[in-house]
């Protein structure tokens, strides 16, 4: 894949990464920025082997994914709602975010990252499966998990 | 799987302020510049090395060659010295020590080839360096 090829299908895809990643970040922006120029990167230093252009999106989140555990690997989710508020910009989001955000941000990285490339990206259970490298019971298994206490905490 | 709707809206909702996507576009073509520009680097070094490599085994095989030819053309009695050592059953023959002469011959050269082809690519390195560096835009 040439220079221009990958700029283009970039083009058309970043902004949806950049918004998978700023909720999968509960809204710190810092984080998010930094997670979608590392996966950038990344995947454009690894562009020259990879041919299949239909698989491209599905082959970035691979990468945000893999990006986004290794951030997680120095930060541990908040068992509580109000602690895990406090971790978000309130001045400069607007609230329903907020509530979103620290309802994300009790979720462990497997479960949110199911929920997110679900409810934002539209890709089904296998698809996620194959993101996430794991069978398509466990993501059901996540999705319904991550589901109940989603709605548990945005009550 | 059972479709959720509560959460449907919210997510569907979900439009965070993400800024001007062309500004973005263009730092981020800024960085992929400087990514470039870091792989030319890398595979100039990578050269670079080959050559050293190949050099050093040119340089090898006709100086060690050279010095076989020379340290074998020199008579054994050159070499003998005779010692006799009590604790020892036998004693040196020049053939021993013009083995053990070569032996010590080789790994001298070999020291000095490794030290002058790194002192050069160092060297070459560092001007290739200071000029990609120079001629990089967005370093």
């Amino acid at each position: 894949m040439t220079r221009a090829e990958f700029t283009s299908l970039i083009g058309g895809e970043q902004k949806q990464l950049r918004r998978f990643l700023l909720a999968l970040c509960c809204g710190i922006r810092e984080d998010a920025e930094d997670l979608a120029q590392e996966t950038l990167i990344k995947a454009y230093l690894a562009s020259g082997k990879f041919t299949d252009t239909e698989k491209f999106t599905a082959w970035i989140y691979r990468i945000a994914y893999n990006c986004f555990i290794d951030h997680c690997r120095n930060h541990k989710p908040f068992a509580d709602m109000d602690e895990a508020k406090h971790t978000v910009d309130e001045q400069n989001e607007a609230p329903d975010y907020t509530k979103l955000y620290a309802a994300l941000h009790t979720l462990p990285p497997k479960e949110r990252t199911a929920i997110l490339l679900y409810y934002l990206k539209g890709y089904r259970v296998k698809e996620i499966a194959g993101i996430l490298k794991c069978s398509d019971n466990a993501v059901k298994k996540q999705m319904s998990r991550g589901r109940e206490q989603l709605k548990l905490k945005l009550q | 799987m059972k479709t959720d709707t509560s959460l449907d809206d919210i997510f569907s909702r979900f439009n965070p302020d993400l800024g001007n996507d062309t500004i973005y576009m263009d730092t981020f073509a800024q960085k992929l510049d400087a990514v470039d520009c870091m792989k030319q680097c890398t595979k100039h070094q990578i050269r670079a090395y080959r050559y050293a490599v190949a050099g050093a085994l040119l340089l090898g095989m006709l100086l060690g060659g050279t010095s076989v030819w020379y340290v074998l053309s020199l008579p054994v009695e050159t070499f003998d010295i005779g010692i006799h050592i009590s604790a020892c059953p036998s004693e040196f023959s020049g053939q021993h020590l013009r083995i053990i002469v070569l032996a010590l011959i080789s790994a001298l050269m070999t020291i000095g080839i490794v030290n002058l082809i790194g002192t050069i690519q160092d060297l070459l390195t560092d001007t290739r360096s200071r000029w990609q560096v120079m001629n990089c835009k967005a370093v």
